[in-house]
């Protein structure tokens, strides 16, 4: 008895690729190609440059004063949980407001983040970057306009409020809400892909 | 922790309300008791727990408090002001079905009813601080002036936590 319990439990494995059930790919982004560039204005193509290592991926604009520091805050927390292993998964935050995040201002939202290495934040040209955030499943719409008295205008983003796991082909194997995914829980998801 | 935070603020409110010569307040804190949730009496209304987020100059920023309402009548906070913004809204952020995200200026003020506490926190309602004029960070005051329907405003010196708050 107990031996066919253990050939089912391996053959169960082994159709899923050794990994549970419910990190099986859901949609493989293969043939995206996203031309991005990151922080420090390096270019890099989304998601294929990613291919190696898991990627556990966020969207976020960096003039979002309430859910995107909660979704930042959720992923490095996500990296803490890892311990040793966050070195052999990248973290990748999108920008969906290429108008204001330029590679610049990525680079200062990491500073005051203090992101270290294996944070990867991309940005790029408003048509690759609509195009990335709809493949993706992420709304994104202007909510309000403002125009300050001295001529500056401000906007601000509704948006859906999305994280993505990646294995290392570059495949959506599971997605979290961005701002309240459990870090404990993700970072477990994470160890089945290592 | 909570009767300091209290107790602080009851002494910004008088010293706001320009001291001697101000209204009667609606709360006695008696801070020799010992047990915090013993110190503060019925009748009073205040705040607890009030911190922003940091954010650079001209960006945005938003604050997080409880309203606390141990009176026997309702409150309505209908505005906040402060010269470290260019505007301030009060705001509330919902998440649909769908997973979409958005604030929206919460219309006509903010209830508070008798013997409740309204939570402003992170991804639900907040007092939003956009064009800010100068840079919020970890350590920082804001002084936070909150305007309320038929009662004095209060004038609280908010503290500026990091980013993840």
């Amino acid at each position: 008895m107990t031996r066919t319990l253990l050939l089912a439990v391996a053959c169960t494995l082994a159709a899923c690729g050794g990994r549970p059930e419910h990190l099986q790919p859901e949609d493989d982004l293969a043939g995206l190609g996203a031309a991005l560039v990151d922080q420090d204005s390096a270019a890099f193509v989304f998601p294929d440059d990613l291919a190696g290592r898991p990627a556990y991926v966020t969207a976020v604009y960096t003039n979002c004063p309430d859910v995107c520091p909660m979704t930042m805050a959720q992923t490095r927390k996500v990296r803490e949980a890892l311990g040793p292993d966050a070195g052999r998964v990248q973290f990748v935050a999108l920008s969906f407001d290429p108008a204001r995040d330029t590679p610049s201002a990525l680079r200062r939202y990491a500073a005051s983040w203090e992101l270290g290495p294996g944070w990867r934040l991309g940005t790029g040209d408003s048509t690759t970057v609509a195009g990335l955030m709809g493949r993706l499943g992420i709304r994104v719409e202007e909510s309000r306009r403002d125009t300050f008295a001295d001529g500056r205008v401000y906007y601000a983003l509704s948006h859906t409020d999305k994280a993505l796991l990646l294995d290392a082909e570059g495949r959506v194997v599971e997605t979290y809400g961005g701002s309240a995914a459990p870090p404990e829980m993700v970072a477990e998801d994470v160890r089945a892909l290592l | 922790m909570r009767s300091l935070a209290l107790f602080s603020l009851l002494a910004l409110t008088l010293s706001a309300c320009g001291g001697e010569d101000a209204a009667e307040p609606d709360s006695v804190v008696d801070t020799t008791t010992g047990d915090d949730d013993a110190v503060v009496s019925a009748n009073f209304f205040g705040l607890d727990n009030a911190y922003a987020r940091a954010a650079p100059a001209g960006g945005t920023s938003a604050v997080y408090l409880d309203l606390v309402n141990d009176t026997a009548d309702d409150v309505t906070l209908l505005a906040a002001s402060t010269d470290a913004a260019g505007l301030v809204e009060i705001h509330q952020t919902a998440t649909d079905e769908g997973g979409l995200s958005a604030m929206t200026p919460v219309e006509g003020g903010l209830d508070v009813a008798a013997g409740e506490t309204v939570s402003l926190e992170p991804g639900g309602l907040h007092i939003m601080l956009l064009d800010l004029q100068r840079g919020l960070a970890e350590g920082d005051t804001v002084t936070l002036e909150l305007q309320f329907e038929g009662r004095d405003a209060l004038t609280v010196q908010v503290p500026v936590r990091g980013l993840d708050g």
